[in-house]
């Protein structure tokens, strides 16, 4: 048992040696995506093959594969602050955080958009979102709820935890996660998101209009992303429909993206 | 043969409770009337006068903004500010407000003249008992007339006494009778006619996304009178003051938003629950689905009552 540990080790330290000399002498372009797949199955082989008393020895490994690999720090249910990059327009290209509303009949590809006469793009069917000063994101596994009162005595909404409140059609529309829950989630598989955004709820005007993805009764879709697996930035898109109220048939088009921070 | 003819007005008078408990059946009552009722309800804080006149005050307001708005384009297209051309596409969503104004001032002001004109009617609609009681205003006097009519036939079948019986099930049938003039149905049904009638043209699905689409329309033209044509029209050597129409339309629209949003959604929210009760018998006929079934039940035992004296009273001459 000893003596099987003892070339373990070996073997271990071998592999991270031959790794560090990979990553020294490797190219950075083309070669790298290739190395790093190989040097991630070496990776786990070596620990597959090692106990718990071969940790220090892994983590070697690890650190020296960091260089050279993209392991997945953000993968299964990710919990944490999906932190929101502030919408931005700049030469007809929109980057950041944006909302849409696509009016009845049209599709969250084509439109017809409604325009926002407040967006502060040149194209007014963008209404750019920024963070929310409490939270500064969409805290999954967390109810990011409205405050009591939701509205001011205009009907602005007030809820600043995921988003900024920002004006649309002269009045604040505000986001926030309805109390009934259930609180968000968001997974990653394969650098692909996807969750359970079913309580997000818009506050306009005095009235609450469910923006989830998918909807409270399960229809419509889950909202889907990307995350990069190294640095955590993320996008996040899902389109919600109108069901009642004054917007029926209207559809909600979401668009986030920024850094993703695991909790604790 | 007495006794067969004696019992005819009674198995009528079973067969008409029968008919009154299976009528809610026949029109779907237990599942439209507790509709009319949420819609009732539901309507309730826009059917006063002083809410009507407020989204009165702020077509007017609309109204005003989008006269000052024509005028301020005018004097833009004079001075050489903006081409007619350059105005449609600077100022679309302006342009689109004073094009459609005409169709939504019309439309709007006729939902609102509807509403207005209806007050009367809807309050004696609201005075009616709950909508979701309706269908057992039908079941229990029913069963209560099949009830006795079966143990008044039962009775005779076994040769015993029935004539108290006899007595209620005349008692119950004037009490059904009585029921449309304590719920004063005769005055309120009407009414409440008209009102389904009148709000008919405006409680449909294309009526209500014509008004959602009304709200964009407006809603575009009063941030791009705030945001891009007031400050263009500055820049072209105008005054802001010139514009108080524009001002105070744009002051007012958040609260214009809060009043029209939850409007809008009773109308939308409430379009399946109109049809429901449109679908219901008339309103005015609701008062003579009691009147004519009491009628009945109560000349049916009256006409059992009067054979079953005088074969009594034959009996008691017989020898």
């Amino acid at each position: 048992m000893k003596a099987t540990r003892t070339t373990t080790r070996l073997l271990v330290g071998a592999i991270g040696v031959f790794s560090l000399f990979a990553a020294a002498c490797g190219d950075d372009d083309d070669s790298t995506a290739d190395t790093t797949v190989a040097t991630t199955e070496a990776t786990t082989e070596a620990t597959t093959a090692t106990d718990d008393t071969a940790a220090p020895e892994s983590s070697v490994v690890d650190t020296a594969a960091a260089e050279t690999t993209a392991p997945n720090y953000y993968t299964g249910e990710l919990i944490g602050v999906f932190e929101v990059d502030t919408g931005a327009c700049a030469d007809g290209v929109v980057t950041g955080s944006y909302f849409q509303m696509v009016q009845p009949g049209g599709t969250p590809e084509a439109g017809p958009f409604i325009p926002n006469a407040d967006s502060t793009c040149a194209d007014t069917n963008y209404t750019l979102l920024t963070f929310g000063s409490v939270d500064g994101g969409l805290f999954t596994d967390v109810l990011q709820t409205a405050p009591d009162p939701a509205f001011d005595a205009a009907g602005n909404g007030l809820a600043d935890r995921i988003f900024a409140p920002v004006k649309f059609f002269g009045v604040d529309f505000a986001v926030a996660v309805d109390a009934a829950g259930p609180p968000p989630s968001i997974t990653e598989a394969d650098g692909v998101l996807t969750g359970d955004l079913s309580a997000l709820t818009a506050y306009y005007g005095g009235g609450m209009f469910n923006q989830g993805a998918p909807k409270p009764d399960g229809s419509g879709t889950a909202p889907t992303g990307t995350m990069d697996p190294v640095d955590g930035h993320y996008t996040l898109d899902w389109t919600s429909l109108i069901v009642g109220g004054s917007f029926d048939g209207f559809t909600g088009v979401w668009h986030m993206e920024g850094a993703f921070t695991p909790a604790g | 043969m007495s006794s067969r003819t004696g019992r005819v007005p009674v198995i009528a008078a079973l067969v008409v409770g029968i008919g009154l408990i299976l009528a809610p059946v026949a029109f779907q009552m237990f599942s439209r009337a507790p509709l009319g009722g949420t819609m009732i309800d539901d309507f309730e804080p826009y059917m006063v006068e002083a809410k009507i006149d407020t989204f009165r005050g702020y077509m007017d307001k609309i109204d005003a903004a989008v006269v000052e708005a024509a005028e301020a384009r005018a004097s833009m297209i004079e001075n050489g500010a903006s081409s007619e051309a350059e105005f449609a596409t600077q100022y679309v969503s302006v342009q689109q407000l004073t094009d459609e104004w005409a169709t939504i001032n019309t439309d709007m002001t006729d939902l609102l003249d509807r509403m207005d004109a209806n007050m009367d009617n809807y309050a004696a609609v609201a005075a009616l008992p709950p909508f979701p009681m309706f269908p057992w205003f039908f079941v229990l006097p029913g069963l209560m007339v099949a009830g006795i009519a079966a143990s008044i036939l039962w009775s005779m079948h076994k040769d015993r006494p029935h004539r108290r019986r006899l007595w209620a099930l005349a008692g119950v049938g004037v009490a059904i009778m009585a029921a449309p003039v304590a719920f004063q149905m005769f005055t309120r049904a009407p009414m409440g006619r008209d009102m389904i009638d009148s709000f008919r043209p405006m409680m449909t699905r294309e009526r209500v996304q014509n008004v959602q689409g009304y709200f964009v329309t407006l809603g575009g033209g009063e941030g791009q009178m705030r945001v891009a044509l007031t400050p263009a029209y500055v820049e072209a050597g105008g005054d802001s003051a010139d514009l108080p129409a524009i001002t105070e339309f744009s002051a007012q629209w958040p609260t214009i938003v809060k009043d029209f949003n939850p409007m809008i959604a009773t109308m939308g929210d409430n379009v399946d629950n109109f049809q429901a009760v449109d679908a219901l018998p008339s309103f005015a006929l609701f008062p003579w689905f009691f009147l004519v079934p009491g009628a009945l039940v109560a000349g049916l035992a009256g006409v059992a009552l009067r054979r079953h004296s005088s074969t009594s009273g034959h009996l008691e001459a017989a020898p």
